[in-house]
């Protein structure tokens, strides 16, 4: 197995970025095989081009923006754009949370574009800064900040409940 | 503040263990020798191997890429069968009935392993062989099919249809009465992969020179030192050699400009021909292509390329990947003849003193007498040149049914047919013949004329027609709305630049209304090409119920990819960038098929339903550029998507 520079092989890059990979597709997808499709191309391009980190922020800000390229990609792709899905669709959802609660916070941060849910998930769930969300995403803070505001503004009107502060 | 909703969340957000595992053993499978002969080439060859494991994880990544546009994955098929795709022991028989789901896999990824352009009865044989039902042909009189031939699996059918008996398209349905939609997009990946693609053409230039040595320090001597030199890889722009190590060529790769990862060169390549045309020919006279055939061929492809009035540094451009040897030149009054030998037939273009291109010609090799090729109509005027009455006669019956797109108008206008097939009608006029070819039995979707001096059949192409220049007419595009950088074309015909974006945006620039009211009117023979583009794609955008919404039509401009998209849908939707009636003109960028149809675009132009410009916001060629998505180092597209809603979106 190759190593990348951080002598990390890809099991221990998975292991510790699975789950912002998988929950980051999981926001930005709708079907279960999509993101799995995602979760492996994401690694697998990892393997392939081994890029070169200068460290493990750096490294999840890489695959932060290749999951959310990917995503974007399968969301756009002639399958997904052009195709009518079948009503039985939903049998592949993506996720099912453990109370009613997490699945309408969830599914009301998924009814966001994707301009405001990408900072919403990165800010809220992986537990960025501002600043880093900002670097990761290639946009300033104050663009950050902005998102946030008409997200959460968003959001509130919606769950009437005060999740997004 | 309720942070620890999000952790309970983000704990519930974890993949399954399976899926690990399996990403790990796909990295494996493409990383680690896969048998005791493999491990015996790798130590024998070991930068080959390095390049070969390349190829094999660039193809993995490929696949994976395919299946990840299509929804369609391994992982997708392990659902099927979960134990027997996780189980790292030998796989044993399935014996299982497919699900739907399975057999909706397996007629996709059959269908992969078609390539368009590929031998017609060679591709239902391929899905045959991979596990589709017996095949149904058109030509059964039993059934009433849409298309040459389907297969069947399960309850999905895949519709094929072929030109000149080679796959033209593949589509899928959902039996028994689905909407077939199509599968494979119009990606070509032979000669048409190579139009309009300055680097492909290079590359292709560059084989044509070093395909006469054998070695490497030949190649080296020939072509100069690569730009970049790895192990036994040199690489030339888009073209790259492998070598053994004892220095012997092994073979050549050039990098698919659709696809974006190289590939074996193949004959197809060079001969730079439109087979489903000459195919035709060989099925007519049973002709093995020789080498005036090939000659010809290449030829006609470069002419392709060629319109009056373009610089004579862009026609010189083209002949220079064809011919071997620099052309002979010969001073005429008003300019200067350059002959280019291509083997079995030579190249004439006439250039005048302006170095514009005045004609193209072509002629046997070492013969006096040349053909006409371009231009066709005003020969006679332009050159004094006199063909026949018979000659006269055939254009002429040519220019009379040139509009019809039926067999049945044809033959309305010219009458019965001296011969008549199931693609084709000829007509005879003396020594001289036309062609009619048809799709699906009748629909015309092109004209020949045989030429008896080269026996051999040409297209009959209005690219090579000198028509007047157009007349001004009320529907010219005023150039009110225009963004200010498309301004500066207003009244300029495309053949006046030597860019492929300038091209495009000439040829954007004199869209008018009447192109507008064709496109909504008669879709079909919407431009193709329109000015200097290439038609890539054309096709409807249909909604759950049948109805359509949209029509699309895609041109190439070297890199540049123009889209033209109307609304055709009568429901009010929001959502789309342009209402009922308008139509969109925009530039994207396929930075490489890896992408997808991820592509952010551009607009450009927005006519309405009235044949008034919108406005839209103006921008520069730089920031067009920039729509280029290089999956290497990742950027975020919504970076230039947020600029392109802020153009009009």
């Amino acid at each position: 197995m190759r190593e990348t520079e951080n002598s990390m092989s890809l099991g221990e890059v998975m292991q510790r970025y699975k789950q912002t990979v998988y929950g980051l597709a999981m926001s930005q997808l709708w079907n279960r095989n999509e993101v799995w499709d995602v979760f492996q191309e994401v690694f697998l391009t990892y393997f392939r081009k081994a890029p070169q980190c200068e460290n493990e922020q750096a490294l999840r800000a890489w695959l932060v923006r290749t999951t959310l390229n990917l995503c974007r990609r399968s969301n756009k792709s002639s399958w997904n754009t052009r195709v009518e899905k079948q009503e039985n669709a939903g049998e592949n959802e993506a996720v099912e949370f453990s109370t009613r609660e997490e699945s309408e916070v969830f599914s009301a941060l998924r009814e966001l574009k994707e301009k405001y849910r990408v900072p919403v998930y990165l800010f809220y769930f992986e537990e960025m800064t501002v600043a880093q969300t900002a670097e990761v995403l290639g946009i300033s803070q104050a663009a950050v900040k902005m998102r946030l505001s008409r997200a959460r503004r968003l959001l509130k009107k919606r769950l009437e409940g005060d999740y997004f502060e | 503040m309720n942070r620890d909703i999000f952790r309970s969340m983000c704990s519930q957000l974890t993949p399954d263990e399976s899926l690990l595992q399996r990403t790990l053993q796909l990295a494996e499978e493409h990383d680690e020798p896969k048998d005791e002969e493999s491990e015996q080439a790798v130590r024998a060859e070991p930068v080959l191997k390095k390049r070969r494991l390349g190829v094999a994880v660039a193809v993995l990544a490929l696949a994976l890429g395919v299946g990840a546009v299509f929804g369609i994955t391994r992982l997708n098929r392990k659902e099927a069968a979960p134990e027997q795709a996780l189980d790292k022991a030998p796989a044993q028989p399935d014996d299982r009935p497919l699900t739907d789901e399975g057999y909706f896999n397996k007629a996709v990824d059959a269908a992969y392993q078609l390539e368009l352009g590929m031998p017609f009865g060679q591709a239902v044989d391929t899905l045959v062989g991979l596990g589709g039902e017996d095949p149904l042909f058109a030509d059964d009189p039993a059934d009433d099919l849409i298309c040459d031939a389907v297969v069947d699996f399960g309850k999905y059918r895949l519709l094929l249809s072929e030109q000149s008996d080679r796959l033209n398209t593949v589509e899928i349905m959902q039996l028994p009465d689905g909407m077939a939609f199509e599968l494979i997009p119009v990606t070509y990946y032979t000669a048409r992969d190579l139009v309009g693609c300055r680097e492909t053409d290079e590359a292709i230039g560059k084989w044509l020179t070093a395909r006469k040595y054998t070695t490497r320090s030949e190649i080296t001597a020939a072509l100069g030192a690569p730009e970049k030199s790895s192990g036994l890889t040199d690489t030339y722009g888009w073209i790259r050699f492998n070598y053994f190590e004892d220095g012997r060529l092994e073979n050549a790769e050039i990098r698919s400009q659709l696809l974006g990862y190289w590939r074996l060169l193949r004959d197809e390549d060079i001969q730079i021909v439109d087979d489903e045309v000459y195919a035709e020919n060989d099925a007519i006279f049973g002709e093995e292509k020789n080498e005036l055939d090939y000659s010809i061929n290449s030829a006609m492809y470069c002419l392709r390329f060629m319109s009056p009035d373009m610089p004579a540094a862009e026609a010189r451009k083209i002949m220079a990947f064809a011919a071997a040897e620099k052309p002979k030149v010969k001073s005429r009054s008003g300019g200067t003849t350059e002959t280019y030998s291509l083997g079995g037939c030579d190249v004439i273009l006439g250039i005048t003193d302006t170095e514009k291109l005045w004609y193209a010609d072509i002629s046997k090799a070492g013969s006096d007498t040349s053909t006409p090729i371009m231009p066709l109509p005003s020969q006679k005027e332009l050159f004094g040149m006199d063909r026949s009455d018979d000659y006269t006669d055939m254009l002429g019956a040519w220019y009379s049914v040139i509009d019809c797109r039926t067999r049945e108008s044809v033959r309305a206008v010219l009458g019965e047919p001296q011969v008549s097939k199931r693609t084709y009608d000829v007509y005879s006029f003396g020594n001289e013949k036309l062609m009619v070819r048809f799709a699906f039995e009748s629909k015309v979707v092109g004209f020949m004329h045989y030429d008896r001096q080269l026996d051999h059949w040409f297209e009959l192409s209005k690219r090579y027609t000198t028509e007047a220049p157009a007349q001004p007419d009320d529907t010219e595009p005023s150039g009110d709305n225009f963004p200010e950088m498309l301004k500066p074309y207003v009244g300029h015909r495309s053949s006046e630049y030597d860019t492929d974006f300038d091209r495009m945006m000439a040829d954007v620039a004199n869209l008018t209304a009447a192109d507008r009211d064709v496109f909504f009117d008669d879709f079909e023979s919407f431009g193709d090409p329109i000015g200097s583009g290439l038609l890539i794609s054309s096709f409807y955008g249909a909604k759950n119920d049948g109805t359509v919404h949209s029509q699309t039509k895609y041109y190439r401009y070297g890199p540049y990819m123009l889209r033209i998209w109307g609304n055709v849908d009568e429901e009010p939707n929001e959502e789309l960038p342009v209402k009922y009636g308008q139509l969109l003109v925009s530039v994207e960028r396929w930075g490489n098929l890896d992408t997808g149809w991820v592509a952010p675009y551009v607009s450009l132009r927005i006519i309405s339903e009235d044949g008034t410009d919108l406005p839209v916001e103006s921008h520069t060629k730089e920031e067009i550029d920039e729509l280029a998505y290089i999956i290497e180092d990742p950027k975020l597209l919504d970076q230039v998507q947020d600029r392109n809603e802020s153009f009009g979106r």
